[in-house]
Order: C-alpha cells, then structure tokens, then sequence
C-alpha cells in the first residue's frame, strides 16, 4: 500500500469505519503507518484534532427560547388563520375576510400617503427639520450595499443611487456641490490613497433635505448632498468612501455593530458577507468606509482625517 | 413495558404534528441545543439564532412527511443541515482572502499565544467549505457513524471518509496559520 492509497483510508481507519476492507487490508495499511513517518505524522495529526474539538464541546452557547419559536408558531398561526380556512364556519369566515378588506383597504391609504410624503420629501430643501418621519425617510441604511459590495461592488453602490438620485460627477463640481474637496479627492491627487489604490469613480448623492444648524452646511445651493467614491486597489479590489455632513444619519440596518476605539476616534464597525465597514465623524463631516481592508487602510483613512 | 427514547420520539412527533404546542415545546427543548450546535457550525454565530428558529419552523411545518421509517433524530438532523447551508449558498461567499483584519488581529493574539485551543478551532472552522464543517461537526461533537452522516448529509457513504479526510487536512492547514503548534 502507497501513500496516496493510505490517505485515502485515513479518516475510516482513524473512525473505526473500514468494515468493509479484509483484515489483510488492513494490515497492510498498519504496515505502511508503521513504516512511513509522513503518513503516520497525517494520523497523529488526526489525533489531535479530536482533542481539540474535545474542548470545544464543553462550551455552553445559548440557542433561542421556547417563547421565541412559540410566538414565530404563533405568528404563523394568525396569518393562516386570517387567510381563511374550510373548518371555520361561513359566519366568522364572513366577517373575518370584512375585517380583512377593510385592512387591505387601509394598508393601501397608507402605502400611497408614504409613497406622497417620500416624493415630496426627495426635493431637496435647504432648512432645518424634526419631525421623526422626515428622519426616517433621511437616513441612509447602508446594510444592503455592504451585503452585495464583496460580489459585485457595481451592484452595491446602484442599491444607494437606486434610492437617492445620483451622478457620475468631476472633481470641479464635487467642490462646488459639496462645498469643500473630498479627502479622497485630496488624497487621490497626492497619490495617496490608501491601499495604494486609484479613485475610480466619484458619485454625488442628493440627500432629500438638509439637517444641518442654520449656517453650518457647507453643501452648495443644489441642498445637502453625500460623495460616494469608490477606489480600486492593484489586484482589483475595491472599497468605497462615503462622505456627508455630520447632521445625516447612516446606519448599518439590522448588521450587528461593534463600537471601536482606533487612534482616538470612536468607530462603529460592522461586517457582513466578507465586507468590512466603519463609520465615524471628523470635524463636521461624517465619513464611512466600506470594503477596508485591515488596520493598515483603517489607520491610513483616520490619518488623514 | 419499557419506554424507549424511540417510543417517547413516536407519540411526542405524532401530537406535536397534530399542532399540540405541548409536545412541540417537548420535542423542541430535546432537540435544540444539538440542532443549534450544527446551524452555529454551518452558519456561523451571528446568524446562528435566526436560522435554528427557521429550522425548526420549517420542522414543524413538515411533520406530518415523517413516516417514521428513519430515526427521528436523523431526519432533524438532515432538515437543519439542509436548511443551514442553503442559508449559507444564499449569503454571498467570502473572497479567498478571507477577513483581513480578524487575519492581522489573530496573527498578533496567536503569535503572542494569548489565543485558547477552542477558540483556534473555531476560527480554523470557519474558514473551511461548510460542507466540510458539517461532516467534521457531526463527527467529532455528535459522534455519529459514517451511515448516519451519509444519511443526514445526503452522500454516498463512502464519500464521508474522503470529506473527513478533506476537512481535517484543511483545518489542520488553517490551525498552522494561526500558529497552532501539533
């Protein structure tokens, strides 16, 4: 028996599995282990392996509740009951599907009133704003771009444009939109960018209003805008920058957030799919970063803050 | 007569297929913290919560198909696993240069061998195939013979021995990286 035909029955003599082999084939592969160091070294390594998984079955980790399946169960049950069933009786029947036009009937008042108030919103106007449905509409949830950015970058940035209008725009009218040159500009001029990457693409975002303190926005007469750009790395990679006043909300959606502290800055940090992101502020800015890789890129991009 | 864990599976499936939350809390609390131990495996820990819950939905929901010709325990098995990596296909897969910055963060903790075996193994597993994680899991943790794995995974079970093969040379490569010492 050779090494290649050893290995192959490693795990199933290792598992006690080679049941279906003559005792003499198994011998044979005694004998080998007995005289190849390599292939010996591959089952003792095997050894050591369980002993590791060993330890990993005395840690406790917590699954969900009962209570948490019940009220899913539970969830579950109403729908199906609200659908209709031939078991109940054509009365409640009856008066269930009336109930449950009348509710359709109001979901689709609601739908259209949102829809009116999130158009009417998208014009951009340059004062300050409260109320809490104006916030909502405002603020930009980054989790379905980082999700898609590790796949298809191209993709992850159109899930931003698709839901605030956005342009392919030069260096000139980023200054005069967004009031002030990017730091990404800025670095890209200097040739350094970090990652030693290139600024490929520059997109300008029209936020639907401005949240900033009166005076305080430097955004040109067009209202509040965010600058999006996306940097490619030599071996293609890629990672995007976004950058807006300080007074508009980002947030990563449902993705767990860690709060960090790097080079004295608070940083929130997610993951997902393989794509890092962080967010922090700086002066009146808020920044984000999505696509960053290692504590090299992050400190080159706080560095320069 | 003796009640068998087998009989004990019988009557509580039966009422918990007929919607009896009694016994679907029963089979439940059984099962979960093997189901979760497998979906945590597969998907990692983040998601772990969410698809055991949807695990054992979709269990419920298609209880009256059990027929009782297998173990109960393995047909579970076989719908969280299922259920485990379809979640994981659906989830963009991570680029081969994995997470930069948990690579440079644990380069420093193993290097200064702050990092605890368990925690080297979990790391290791979550850089491998989840396919190969599972067969490793049901393996080492679970105990289960090669027919059973064969049955849950839905291979051949003369593929279980090269999988295990596959999954223990690669997680023995991932501990090395991590600077894990044999």
């Amino acid at each position: 028996m050779n090494c290649k035909q050893t290995r192959e029955l490693m795990s199933a003599y290792f598992d006690g599995e080679l049941n279906g082999f003559t005792g003499e084939s198994q011998n044979e592969f005694r004998g080998h282990i007995a005289s190849c160091e390599a292939c010996a070294q591959e089952l003792r390594s095997f050894e050591q392996l369980r002993q590791l998984a060993a330890c990993q079955t005395t840690r406790r980790f917590t699954p969900p509740s009962w209570e948490s399946i019940a009220a899913r169960l539970d969830g579950a049950s109403s729908r199906t009951l609200a659908a209709g069933s031939d078991s109940v009786d054509p009365a409640t029947r009856d008066s269930r599907l009336i109930w449950t036009r009348r509710m359709a009937i109001g979901g689709l008042i609601t739908l259209a009133a949102s829809a009116l108030l999130f158009f009417s919103l998208r014009v951009p106007q340059h004062h300050d704003v409260t109320s809490a449905t104006q916030a909502s509409v405002a603020t930009i949830n980054l989790q379905p771009l980082i999700e898609l950015f590790n796949t298809d970058a191209d993709k992850a940035i159109a899930t931003l444009a698709s839901r605030l209008p956005a342009a392919e725009v030069t260096l000139a009218k980023v200054e005069a939109e967004f009031g002030r040159p990017t730091f990404v500009q800025t670095s890209a001029s200097n040739n350094s960018l970090p990652g030693n990457a290139q600024l490929v693409s520059t997109k300008l975002l029209q936020l639907p209003y401005c949240k900033c303190a009166k005076g305080a926005c430097t955004c040109g007469p067009g209202g509040c805008t965010c600058v999006a750009c996306l940097c490619e790395r030599p071996d293609g990679s890629t990672y995007l920058v976004l950058e807006l006043c300080k007074s508009q909300a980002i947030t990563f959606g449902d993705l767990p957030v860690q709060l960090v502290k790097r080079r004295d800055r608070n940083l929130q940090q997610v993951e997902a799919n393989g794509t890092v992101a962080i967010s922090w502020e700086q002066g009146g800015e808020r920044l984000a970063a999505i696509g960053i890789r290692g504590s090299q890129e992050i400190d080159s991009l706080l560095a320069k803050n | 007569m003796t009640v068998t864990d087998e009989s004990i599976h019988e009557s509580v499936v039966r009422r918990a297929s007929a919607g009896e939350r009694a016994a679907q809390r029963e089979l439940y609390e059984h099962f979960r913290d093997r189901a979760f131990r497998v979906v945590r495996r597969i998907v990692g820990e983040s998601d772990a919560d969410d698809v055991t819950q949807e695990c054992f939905l979709k269990l419920f929901a298609k209880l009256h198909t059990f027929r009782f010709e297998s173990q109960f325990s393995t047909w579970m098995h076989r719908l969280v696993v299922n259920e485990s990596l379809q979640h994981v296909r659906k989830r963009s897969r991570r680029k081969e240069y994995g997470h930069p910055m948990l690579d440079e963060e644990l380069g420093q903790v193993a290097g200064a061998a702050a990092m605890e075996n368990a925690e080297l193994l979990e790391v290791a597993m979550s850089r491998i195939d989840p396919e190969l994680r599972v067969v490793f899991e049901l393996k080492e943790v679970d105990e289960l013979p090669y027919s059973a794995i064969a049955e849950i995974v839905g291979i051949p079970e003369g593929t279980v021995g090269s999988r295990l093969n596959r999954a223990r040379t690669e997680l023995r490569d991932q501990l090395t990286k991590l600077g894990w010492e044999s």
